[in-house]
C-alpha cells in the first residue's frame, strides 16, 4: 500500500473520530499515519531527516489528540461550553509545556538511539524552554491542581 | 406578584461522587506510544521510539491527576414565586479546596430555560468564593428547577475529566400569566357577609328594595318622602342588602387525549386563576377543589392571599388519567349555597355522575367543557377502530351534555384553540341567563 493511500485512510479515520468522537477510529487514524510514515522513514538513507520527521510526528500526534478532546469537551451537552479567557490562557500554556516536555524527552532519546551525541545541545535549550514554560505557567497563579 | 424574600440553600459537598472519564484522545494516545515501542523492539529500529515518545511523556504529565478537591455550592435566586415569561437571575456560588479549572453544566426543567450560557469552563481558586449568574426565563406556569447538572474537573489539557453530578438546584414556582377575561359568574345565593351583590333581603346597600310604615330608629335620609306625601303618614325606603357568595372551582387535571401536550391542563390552570382572580375582587369568598393524581381542597376564603393559595395549588397539582372513573364526593366537599363551576374536559363520567348529583341537590352548577375538541382531533388523525372507536364517543358525549343541560346544568365548550377570553365571556353569559331563568316564577 502506497504512502498516499494510507494517508489519505489515515485523514478518513482521524477526522471521523474528531467528530464522532470515537477513540478508536482517532487511534487507528493516526496509527495509520504512523505506520506510513515508517514505511518511507526505513527506505530512507538520512538519519537526521528520520529522527527529526520521527519527533515532528510524535508532537503531531500529540496536537491532533489534544485537538480531538478539546473538541469532544466543548461539544459535551446541548450547547456550547463558553471557556473563560483565562482558563484558555493555562490551558495553552500547559499544552506548550507539555510539548516541550515531550521534545525534550524525544531528543534525549534521539541522541541515545543516534549514539553520537549531538542532540545534547538541543536537549539543553529544550530543558531551558521547559523551565520558561513552568515559569510562566506558575507565574499566573497556582492555576492547576 | 408575589415575592419572596431572598433564598440562598445551604452548600452541597460532592466530593466522593466523582468519577473519572477518559477523553476521546487517551485512546490514540496510548495505543502510539505501546504500537512505537513494540515496533521498535521488533525491528530493531530505535529510532521509531522517538514517534511515541511524545504520547507516553503527555500522557504521564496529563493523565496521572490527583482527585478532585471538594466543591462547595450554594445558590440563591431573587424570587421563587414569578409570573410566566419573568426573567430572573440565579446566583451560584462555588467554593472550591483546590485552585484549578471548572467545568460547569446548568441544567433546567419545567417551564425554565436558560438565555445565556449554560455550560462554562471557569478558573476557581482555593478557598475563594466564585460567583456565576445564570438568566432564566420562565416559559410556563409550574414548578420549575433551575440546577447544576453537572461539574467537571478537567486535567490541564483536558485529556481526562473527573465528573459529578450534584443535580442540585433551586426550585421556582411559575404562576400562570394573567388571562385578559372578565369573568362574572351569574349569583344564584348570596351569603352572610358584606359583598358586591345584591341580595333578596333587606340591608344596608344602594339598590332600593321598596318602602314600609316609619319605625323608631330608623334614619331621617331614608324617609320616603313621595309615599308618605301621598299617604300622609312617614314611610321609609328599604335597600338591598350587598352581600358576598361563595364560588368553589371544581378542576379537572386530567391528562390530554392524543397528542395536545398538556393544553386542557393549560386552559383549566389559566381559567381558574382568571375566575378566581375576578370572584376574589368582587369579595367573593373562592374555594379550590383539584382533582390531579391527588385529591386537593382549598376551603372558601376571601383576599389577595387565598388568590395567591390558589396559585399555588394549580401549579402544584399534577395530572391525572382522564380516563380513570373518580369518585370524589363533591356533595360532601362543597357546602350548600355556593356557585360550583366546574372546569373539565368531561372525559370521565364519574365527574358526570357527580355533577348529576350536585344538580339533584338544588346546587348552582356550571360546567366549562375544556378541550371541548379533543376528541374530534383525535378522531381526524385516526384510522379504523380508533376513529370509529372515536365517533363513538363524541354521539356519548353529545348525549351526557344534553342530559346535563336538561337537568339545569349550565355546560360550555372551549375548544384547545379557542381563545380563553372568549370562552369564558360565553359561559358566564350563559349561567346568568339561566340563574335569571330560574327566578322567574
Amino acid at each position: 500500500m502506497s504512502f498516499a493511500v494510507m494517508l489519505a485512510i489515515s485523514a478518513l479515520l482521524t477526522v471521523l473520530g474528531v467528530v464522532r468522537h470515537s477513540g478508536t477510529a482517532l487511534a487507528l487514524g493516526i496509527l495509520a499515519a504512523t505506520m506510513g510514515w515508517s514505511t518511507v522513514a526505513q527506505d530512507s538513507e538520512f538519519t537526521g531527516g528520520v529522527l527529526g520527521g520521527a519527533i515532528i510526528l510524535g508532537l503531531g500526534v500529540v496536537a491532533v489528540a489534544v485537538f480531538a478532546a478539546n473538541y469532544e469537551r466543548r461539544r459535551y451537552g446541548s450547547a456550547p461550553i463558553v471557556v473563560e479567557r483565562r482558563v484558555r490562557a493555562i490551558r495553552r500554556a500547559w499544552l506548550a509545556f507539555d510539548l516541550a516536555a515531550a521534545a525534550l524527552v524525544a531528543i534525549i532519546v534521539a541522541s541515545v538511539a543516534d549514539g553520537s551525541g549531538y542532540p545534547v545541545g538541543a536537549a539543553f535549550i529544550g530543558g531551558a524552554a521547559v523551565i520558561a514554560v513552568m515559569v510562566v505557567v506558575y507565574s499566573m497563579g497556582d492555576s492547576t491542581t | 406578584m408575589n415575592s419572596a424574600a431572598p433564598d440562598a440553600s445551604a452548600g452541597l459537598p460532592p466530593g466522593g461522587s466523582w468519577q473519572r472519564h477518559g477523553s476521546v484522545a487517551v485512546a490514540p494516545l496510548v495505543a502510539v506510544g505501546l504500537v512505537a515501542l513494540v515496533t521498535a523492539l521488533l525491528a530493531r529500529e530505535p529510532w521509531i521510539v522517538l514517534v511515541g515518545v511524545p504520547a507516553l511523556v503527555v500522557l504521564a504529565l496529563d493523565v496521572v491527576v490527583p482527585a478532585p478537591p471538594q466543591v462547595t455550592i450554594s445558590a440563591e435566586v431573587d424570587q421563587i414565586r414569578v409570573n410566566e415569561g419573568a426573567l430572573i437571575e440565579v446566583t451560584y456560588r462555588l467554593v472550591s479546596t483546590r485552585s484549578g479549572v471548572l467545568r460547569i453544566d446548568f441544567g433546567t426543567s419545567g417551564g425554565a430555560e436558560i438565555t445565556d450560557h449554560s455550560h462554562r469552563e471557569v478558573e476557581v481558586v482555593a478557598g475563594v468564593e466564585r460567583t456565576e449568574t445564570v438568566l432564566v426565563r420562565f416559559a410556563r406556569w409550574g414548578l420549575a428547577e433551575v440546577n447544576v447538572a453537572e461539574l467537571g474537573w478537567p486535567s490541564a489539557l483536558g485529556l481526562v475529566e473527573w465528573r459529578s453530578t450534584p443535580n442540585f438546584g433551586r426550585r421556582v414556582w411559575v404562576h400562570p400569566a394573567l388571562a385578559p377575561a372578565r369573568s362574572r359568574f351569574g349569583v344564584a345565593r348570596t351569603g352572610l357577609r358584606a359583598g358586591q351583590h345584591l341580595s333578596s333581603q333587606r340591608g344596608g346597600g344602594v339598590e332600593y328594595h321598596s318602602s314600609r310604615l316609619f319605625e323608631s330608629g330608623d334614619r331621617w335620609r331614608d324617609i320616603d318622602h313621595r309615599t308618605s306625601a301621598r299617604r300622609n303618614e312617614l314611610w321609609t325606603r328599604t335597600r338591598h342588602a350587598e352581600r358576598a357568595r361563595d364560588l368553589v372551582l371544581v378542576v379537572d387535571f386530567a391528562a390530554d387525549v392524543g397528542h395536545t401536550s398538556g393544553r386542557v391542563a393549560d386552559q383549566a390552570v389559566r381559567l381558574a386563576d382568571a375566575i378566581a382572580r375576578d370572584h376574589l375582587a368582587d369579595r367573593d369568598r373562592v374555594g379550590l377543589i383539584l382533582i390531579g393524581q391527588h385529591l386537593r381542597t382549598l376551603a372558601p376564603a376571601e383576599g389577595s392571599r387565598q388568590r395567591e393559595r390558589i396559585v399555588e395549588l394549580l401549579v402544584k397539582g399534577s395530572t391525572r388519567s382522564g380516563g380513570s372513573r373518580t369518585r370524589v364526593g363533591l356533595t360532601r366537599l362543597i357546602a350548600p349555597g355556593s356557585t360550583i363551576v366546574i372546569l373539565s374536559p368531561l372525559i370521565d363520567r364519574g365527574l358526570v355522575t357527580e355533577v348529576l348529583g350536585l344538580r339533584r341537590q338544588g346546587r348552582d352548577v356550571v360546567v366549562v367543557r375544556l378541550g371541548s375538541d379533543l376528541v374530534e382531533r383525535y378522531r381526524s388523525v385516526n384510522d379504523g377502530l380508533e376513529r370509529a372507536a372515536a365517533s363513538l364517543r363524541i354521539i356519548e358525549d353529545n348525549e351526557v351534555i344534553a342530559d346535563l343541560e336538561s337537568r339545569g346544568v349550565v355546560v360550555s365548550d372551549i375548544s384547545l384553540d379557542e381563545a380563553l377570553s372568549s370562552g369564558l365571556d360565553r359561559a358566564q353569559l350563559r349561567h346568568q341567563v339561566a340563574v335569571r331563568s330560574r327566578r322567574r316564577p
